[in-house]
């Protein structure tokens, strides 16, 4: 009976050890799906364009000049697009496509400007709590850049987006654009 | 004389400089008979690229929105075959210097984007073309979209393994408008 209890209670400890080990080989889990994290963005919104003159220039000359955008999701919010209208003179803005990949639970972001109305290479990255870093590459007057993208949750009807170059590989950056969005609409 | 010279260059240079100019057409119009909800029937081959003619038939919705005025637009298809969440979306650009549509696709099977099919519209039929791979060989594809009236319009795919020669259609939409 004893010799039965031992084997029984040695054979709980060694399912629950190889639980834990099994646990401890599995890759660690992501915190959440991050597919509803752009959902904050579905809406219309007014935005305060504050966008830097001349990039890389040393500059410090901002223009500033009102805008909306109007956002909607696809598919459930796996995707979703918006438009921005810039009031700054002759029609001018864009369109954004964001697409998240379940796999490596990343977004990709694509924006469409009226200059050349062609999608350009992504930006990608993730939130960490109710901040998101996304970075890619492009070039500016002919020199590659590394971009950076940061959005901002803010609140319900507040948030905040803002892009930053860098001609050194990511080391220092210049921020050349932000936006402070204020919702207009759900 | 001299002066009739000179006009006859003009009016040579003002025939080639408007020949220039409408040779570029604005095609940007050319998918707004889409914009609406819409059901379709889908006709699928079982099997690309093997010489089967077993198909599928299965029903569908889709739902097309501008951007920007019509330059860009976005659709969103759910595909009712049995396989659940099957569906995907689109997302198409204009260039208005090259008179040319770019579409993307993004199944709802692997949720990436992948490089676009490209072309335009002739005589209300638009014709794209792009590379792609399937089961590891590289195709040709082909999107036509035709047959469009207010509350029709037609899809096919078709790939190609000889560079464009010869076609294998692989997959038909016929759409019927449900609402504007």
């Amino acid at each position: 009976m004893i010799v039965r209890l031992a084997s029984l209670l040695a054979g709980i400890l060694m399912g629950a050890s190889s639980l834990v080990s099994h646990a401890a080989a599995a890759p660690p889990a992501p915190a959440a799906d991050g597919q509803y994290d752009f959902d904050f963005l579905f809406g219309e919104w007014d935005g305060v364009q504050h966008r830097l003159r001349k990039r890389l220039a040393n500059s410090n000359e901002w223009d500033d000049f009102p805008s909306h955008l109007v956002v909607r999701p696809l598919l459930g919010g796996r995707a979703n697009t918006d438009q921005v209208v810039f009031q700054n003179g002759p029609y001018s803005g864009g369109a954004t496509f964001r697409l998240f990949d379940p796999e490596k639970k990343q977004w990709s972001i694509y924006w469409i400007g009226t200059k050349t109305y062609t999608l350009e290479p992504p930006v990608v990255g993730h939130f960490v709590g109710d901040r998101a870093e996304f970075y890619g590459d492009d070039t500016w007057e002919g020199k590659p850049v590394k971009v950076r993208f940061i959005w901002n949750k803010g609140d319900l009807t507040h948030c905040h987006w803002e892009q930053a170059f860098s001609s050194d590989g990511g080391k220092t950056w210049e921020t050349n654009w932000t936006v402070e969005w204020t919702r207009t609409a759900f | 004389m001299m002066m009739l010279i000179r006009n006859v260059v003009v009016l040579i240079a003002l025939t080639f400089s408007l020949t220039a100019r409408a040779a570029v057409r604005d095609g940007s119009h050319d998918f707004d008979f889409w914009f609406g909800q819409w059901t379709s029937t889908h006709h699928k081959l079982k099997h690309r690229l093997a010489g089967s003619n077993e198909w599928e038939d299965f029903t569908g919705t889709a739902i097309a929105r501008p951007l920007l005025g019509g330059r860009a637009n976005t659709d969103e298809n759910i595909f009712h075959s049995g396989v659940a969440g099957a569906g995907g979306i689109a997302f198409r650009t204009y260039d208005p210097n090259k008179d040319l549509w770019s579409i993307y696709w993004i199944g709802t099977t692997s949720y990436t984007i992948d490089p676009p099919m490209v072309g335009r519209f002739v005589d209300g039929v638009g014709t794209f073309y792009g590379d792609d791979v399937w089961e590891g060989r590289p195709v040709r594809a082909r999107f036509i979209w035709s047959k469009i009236d207010l509350t029709h319009a037609h899809w096919e795919q078709a790939y190609s393994i000889d560079g464009g020669k010869t076609w294998e259609t692989n997959w038909v939409m016929d759409f019927t408008r449900t609402a504007f």
